[in-house]
């Protein structure tokens, strides 16, 4: 392994001299500004290669690779050391990747018995949202675990070497003079993995290190709730007790569930509603739950019904069915013109609701629905399952989201086990929650969206599960959530 | 054991209008073979939509041989299907029932009410009538009357008089039926929907907004097209309270009481 330091005055010469050491295969592994100038940190391409091909090597003595002009310039001794560092590294690294999380946590311990670190060895690794969002207060108990986190942040470590074939996509739109654009692009790709993975494996050492925080972010993750959402409120958690830390969290989760519970309820507000979501989520009952509402305030002739859904076997008898039981019409209509002439039509009423064909989220018909429903004055509401596993959610939300305030129900809560997943979605996605169902009845079960109640409701404990992790998953299931954008949580 | 309720809408019931027969109305101005095969398929769809049908035929006159409406109204009479090939809906002759009740000197209220109390809370009645009919019985009420339009040369005639006279007498806005292939502007079928929209426009200051359905189309389309028109005359049916006579008619009640003192 053969990783150098080259200073310069400017980035550029430094680069230039690393590419000089390395030829085309030169990999950076940290680019910072120092007193005189940039220091880069590099490493060649055939290095990690043999590397990875063969983790018995790294025992023995640093094996010199790349090319006659290979030799350094400017390396420093000090550097050996770390070579040597890295070696070990790498050899833990090639065991497994999962213990990889456990070897830095124990490195890092070792390293803070061995020595204090000196601050100017210390690479700042930029985080996508400001620590400043989260308490400034010093928590003794973690402090020197986070202060080995950082240097083990700052060092060039093997971890580079693992996900450097993973990193190939990142753009780069400014690639530095002398460096292939390509190369460029996987360096900063592999840079931003590293500083990622860095930074997740420190917040998560700080954060088992408090019970606090580690017990809430268990029962979060139990909760159904993701490890973005997660990671995110918990790093601007502040300093209080367990009682006041599960009111906080609580507390921040019901703000930042959006609902109509400030303003008029649907039925109060009228319109035209498309009822919109994948199948089997409640469309149709959902309708005539509305449609029982709107006619329980403002009388059954209030309420106009129009289908677009010819495609599912008896879709529309379905929702005549519920018609005539109030006294009203269910119209269908089969194209853009004929929904535009029914909505003539139903112009005096106060509600009218849009029953839509559930089409999957990646359906290329859902394409065709859309554009149908695209109309002025058409309000679309995404009917989610609130018993959906997050991922099925997220893709749904992702594929029928509109770029203006989307509008969500969630169906049959009293099905879903776990309400996490959707007040999830529904948060990061900054969603409004215009009503619950929580049953077949109509028009009986249906709620209005309570924010306090859902997530009281999300963070009650429902017994155990062979799905739930345990404290010791918590790494691997940290291991690729990011926090969400600064701003975006009102904590 | 928890009670369950007969069906998970039965909540729905409880919030429903009072159940009652809806009036149509299919405007009958001398075009037969326009209208005959339209009230036909009108029928077919509503009976398909889950609705008991009669029509009413007003062009038709009761007889002892041919009981209709005024033997409906007076006795009582059954008139349930009785031929083993027969339609799923009734066709009743109406000319003198419907004459009995306008000339009571009653008003529509009335006259409807004693309509509504002959049939079947859930199903549907068409008047098919000529527009006199109309302007006795229907005046200022929320029904909008099927009025067709066809290719043949006195349609436009019929039909823009038929315009005329329920707009301007019955304050009934009709909902305008053009059975005929494409109705852009030109000759032919075409021609007759266009200045059938430009007499409107410029005799009646009146705006039409057909509905078109192509008779030369495969006949599911004609179908699917037929029920869509249906349920689009429903949206503005008048419902035949067979009961305590409520307002939502839109008649004036207080003649009926004073009426109903009377008798």
């Amino acid at each position: 392994m053969n990783i150098q330091r080259f200073t310069a005055a400017t980035s550029r010469e430094a680069l230039a001299k690393a590419r000089m050491a390395f030829g085309d295969g030169t990999l950076i592994l940290s680019n910072r500004p120092i007193e005189n100038g940039v220091e880069v940190v590099a490493t060649g391409e055939d290095s990690l290669a043999a590397l990875d091909q063969d983790s018995s090597n790294f025992g023995g003595q640093p094996k010199q690779q790349g090319r006659p002009a290979a030799q350094p310039r400017t390396a420093e001794p000090t550097f050996k050391e770390v070579a040597s560092a890295v070696e070990e590294d790498a050899e833990q690294l090639a065991m497994s990747t999962l213990s990889f999380q456990d070897y830095v946590r124990e490195r890092m311990a070792r390293r803070r018995q061995e020595e204090s670190p000196e601050p100017s060895k210390l690479i700042r690794i930029p985080r996508d949202e400001a620590p400043e969002a989260r308490p400034q207060e010093p928590r003794p108990s973690i402090s020197p675990t986070s202060h080995s986190f950082q240097q083990a942040a700052a060092e060039p470590r093997p971890v580079a070497l693992k996900v450097a074939p993973q990193a190939r996509i990142e753009p780069e739109p400014a690639a530095p003079q002398g460096l292939s654009p390509s190369i460029s692009r996987e360096l900063n790709a592999m840079k931003d993995l590293i500083e990622d993975r860095f930074n997740t494996l420190n917040w998560l050492g700080q954060a088992r290190q408090n019970p606090i925080q580690a017990n809430l972010m268990l029962k979060l993750i139990r909760a159904g709730f993701s490890p973005t959402l997660s990671r995110t409120i918990l790093e601007r958690m502040p300093e209080v007790g367990a009682a006041q830390s599960m009111a906080w969290v609580m507390d921040v989760l019901e703000r930042n569930l959006h609902t109509d519970a400030q303003g008029p309820a649907l039925q109060q507000e009228g319109g035209v509603f498309a009822l919109v979501g994948a199948t089997g989520v409640g469309k149709t009952t959902t309708a005539a739950k509305l449609a029982g509402l709107c006619a329980r305030t403002h009388g059954p002739s209030s309420v106009g019904l129009i289908t677009l859904d010819s495609y599912r076997v008896g879709a529309q008898e379905q929702l005549r069915a519920y018609g005539k039981m109030l006294g009203i019409v269910a119209h269908l209509a089969h194209d853009r013109a004929a929904l535009q002439d029914l909505l003539g039509l139903l112009s005096n009423k106060k509600m009218v609701l849009i029953d839509t064909t559930g089409l999957a989220p990646r359906d290329p018909r859902k394409r065709d629905m859309m554009e149908l429903l695209d109309l002025p004055k058409v309000k679309r509401l995404l009917v989610l399952n609130a018993g959906g596993h997050g991922d099925t959610l997220e893709d749904t939300v992702a594929n029928f989201k509109l770029p203006t305030a989307q509008q969500v129900i969630f169906s049959k809560i009293d099905e879903a086990v776990k309400l996490g997943p959707a007040i999830d979605v529904a948060i990061r996605h900054q969603l409004v929650l215009r009503g619950v169902t929580n049953g077949q009845r109509v028009p009986e079960d249906w709620e209005n969206a309570s924010a306090n109640k859902l997530v009281r409701a999300s963070m009650r404990s429902a017994g155990n599960s062979v799905y739930d992790p345990k404290m010791a998953d918590l790494g691997f299931i940290f291991s690729n959530s990011n926090s969400l954008a600064q701003g975006f949580l009102h904590a | 054991m928890r009670d369950l309720p007969l069906n998970q809408a039965a909540g729905l019931l409880g919030l429903a209008a009072p159940q009652s027969a809806q009036l149509l109305a299919v405007v009958a101005h001398g075009d037969e073979r326009t209208e005959q095969p339209l009230l036909w398929r009108l029928s077919s769809a509503l009976s398909e939509l889950g609705y008991s049908v009669t029509v009413l035929d007003a062009t038709v006159t009761e007889t002892a041989d041919n009981p209709g409406l005024l033997q409906l109204l007076n006795y009582q009479f059954g008139h349930g299907a009785v031929e083993a090939d027969a339609p799923p809906w009734d066709v009743l002759p109406a000319a003198l029932g419907l004459q009995s009740l306008c000339a009571l000197g009653a008003k529509p209220a009335y006259s409807l009410h004693r309509l509504g109390q002959a049939f079947q809370a859930n199903g549907v009645v068409v008047l098919y009538a000529g527009v006199d009919t109309m302007i006795k019985l229907l005046s200022d009420s929320d029904l909008h009357p099927l009025l067709s339009v066809s290719c043949e040369k006195s349609s436009l005639l019929t039909s823009y008089l038929a315009l005329k006279r329920l707009l301007r007498k019955a304050r009934l806005e009709p909902t305008i039926l053009n059975m005929m292939e494409d109705a852009g502007q030109g000759t032919g079928a075409a021609g007759v929907a266009h200045a059938l929209r430009e007499c409107a426009r410029n005799f009646l200051a009146y705006e039409v907004h057909p509905v078109r359905i192509d008779p030369a189309q495969a006949e599911l389309q004609i179908d699917a097209d037929m029920r869509r028109l249906a349920t689009r005359l429903l949206e503005h049916a008048l419902p035949l309270q067979s009961g305590q006579l409520q307002a939502s008619t839109g008649f004036e009640l207080s003649n009926y009481r004073e009426l109903s003192r009377s008798h």
